[in-house]
């Protein structure tokens, strides 16, 4: 069987296992303490895309999926939204920000980028601290809603949806790593780790290390001979 | 805001970004020009602080108690300096990340050994200076801060004449300029490093005294600072003393105003703000070399 196909037919696996399992395990801590497991697969799999195959160290991940986490806070206390809007509006908002950000510190390397970060992360804890309307520094406890029927409580729901949305995020890492994206954000790593930690300079960007063009590569050998034999010719007193 | 408040809150904001200036020279040698990632900078400030308080209990001033502990600063930044250079710098590039990882343990064991000591109320110190203000016309300064403001110039003066007109002081801007053309010179760039980094942590001893000198410490008094000292390190374009001092003065005024217009809440996102402010805009800071 082709890697492909194995990896989907085990990602579909996975995912019917976990909805048998919300019929036939009985106790509801299995499904707490599974939610939380695969919750960090997700996390743990953003910032390995990030930081794994492009060595960007990003500390400010957490910040991410608080954004995340209060985008749904205002959803749900603005228009009782349900939990699929939640997820695709907390998904764009926080893809936005991140593309936002990217665009901004990305091509600052290594430890600049990881104190930006820092950065993003404060400056996102400071917003939400003075923001009344999402609780403050008091923090936000919802009512958990009602289940569908079929699966007779909310965290075997959430067991469900985040068990979907583990396999979602590996096989997103994974056409990641296979694709054009992942190749260059390897060639981009590798780049980064040739140059050693030199100050960030305006002009320096990490995702523009290619080679010069061969032109100008031209042009510099060209010149390189030229001046040499300038220098031999008036050694030979011409 | 009325123009009083504003100008009340500038002038704050100046003696303010002097004492940030002071706190962060450390962090502008180490960081600036021997580019090490050392996030445990603020720790070792309020270690200082609290060894000024420790002297303090025995009777000695709080600006002498600094000065004492210099030394003793000294030679702790040297080891830290040989165990970081043993361990990551000589195994190659990605020093700089592990590094990171290094001494933000290094942070975290000094604040838990201080909350093991000391436990995690606050601790102040008392000093004729300490409490009482000085009127001037409609404005009163205190004097705690006009102290910090006077030893945070004379810090920053005296750093700054050391790295430009001595011999080790150009040999330390040297090493960051050309580890290898400095090698060539005849000089070991390791020596001079673990020298400039044993000065960097030297000045946490007087900067630690002002940090209890301008208020009450406690453990994780460190973690507010990371953010304010590299935000004056970047913003001052990495190494340059003037530029530490013009980048203190800097974000001292932003988050003195900030505070009074928008309150107090507001204020930990300042240094923050502006330091991703520089870091996208213009990476090289003000006074870049």
């Amino acid at each position: 069987m082709k890697g492909s196909t194995l990896f989907a037919t085990g990602a579909a696996a996975s995912v019917i296992l976990a909805l048998v399992l919300t019929r036939v395990a009985p106790s509801e801590y299995f499904f707490f303490a599974a939610y939380v497991v695969l919750q960090f697969i997700v996390l743990a799999t953003a910032w390995n895309i990030l930081g794994g195959y492009a060595g960007y160290v990003n500390f400010g991940s957490g910040a991410f999926f608080a954004v995340g986490a209060y985008t749904a806070v205002v959803l749900i206390k603005a228009f009782d939204a349900p939990l699929l809007l939640q997820l695709i509006a907390a998904a764009g908002v926080t893809g936005l920000m991140g593309f936002a950000i990217g665009a901004m510190t990305l091509r600052l390397r290594g430890i600049f980028f990881s104190i930006a970060t820092v950065a993003i992360a404060v400056i996102c804890e400071t917003v939400v601290i003075n923001s009344a309307f999402v609780g403050g520094s008091r923090g936000i406890a919802i009512l958990q809603p009602t289940a569908p029927a079929w699966f007779g409580s909310y965290t075997r729901l959430l067991f469900a949806v985040m068990a979907l949305l583990a396999v979602l995020a590996v096989a997103l890492a994974r056409y990641v790593q296979t694709s054009w994206i992942g190749r260059s954000l390897r060639r981009s790593k590798r780049r980064v780790a040739q140059v050693s930690a030199a100050p960030p300079s305006p002009r320096s960007s990490s995702l523009r290390w290619n080679a010069p063009p061969a032109a100008a590569r031209w042009k510099r050998t060209s010149d390189c001979w030229r001046r040499m034999r300038d220098w031999r010719g008036r050694l030979r007193g011409n | 805001m009325p123009i009083e408040l504003l100008v009340e809150a500038v002038i704050a904001g100046v003696l303010l970004g002097c004492f940030y200036a002071a706190v962060s020279v450390g962090l502008s040698v180490a960081f600036g020009l021997l580019d090490i990632p050392h996030i445990a900078h603020p720790a070792f400030l309020v270690l200082g602080a609290y060894g000024v308080y420790v002297l303090g209990e025995h009777g000695i001033d709080p600006l002498l108690g600094g000065i004492l502990l210099i030394p003793i600063f000294f030679l702790l930044g040297v080891a830290v300096y040989r165990f970081y250079h043993a361990v990551f710098e000589k195994r190659g590039t990605d020093a700089g990340l592990r590094g990171l990882a290094f001494f933000f343990g290094v942070a975290f064991i000094v604040e838990v050994a201080l909350i093991l000591t000391f436990g995690v109320d606050q601790r102040m110190v008392d000093a004729p200076y300490i409490g009482k203000g000085l009127a001037l016309g409609e404005f009163r300064l205190p004097l705690r801060m006009l102290v910090s403001f006077g030893v945070a110039l004379l810090l920053t003066a005296t750093l700054s004449l050391y790295l430009s007109a001595t011999f080790t002081g150009r040999a330390i801007k040297a090493v960051a300029q050309d580890q290898t053309a400095l090698a060539l010179m005849g000089a070991d760039p390791v020596r001079i490093k673990q020298w400039a980094f044993g000065i960097a942590t030297g000045t946490c001893a007087i900067a630690g005294a002002l940090l209890i000198v301008v208020g009450p410490v406690e453990p994780g008094l460190g973690r507010l600072y990371i953010g304010r000292t590299f935000c004056v390190a970047v913003l001052a374009g990495l190494g340059s003393m003037p530029g530490t001092l013009a980048a203190g003065i800097i974000l001292g005024v932003a988050e003195s105003v900030v505070l009074t217009s928008l309150g107090a809440s507001w204020a930990p996102a300042v240094a923050f703000g502006i330091l991703l402010l520089v870091l996208a805009v213009k990476p090289a800071g003000l006074f870049g070399r």
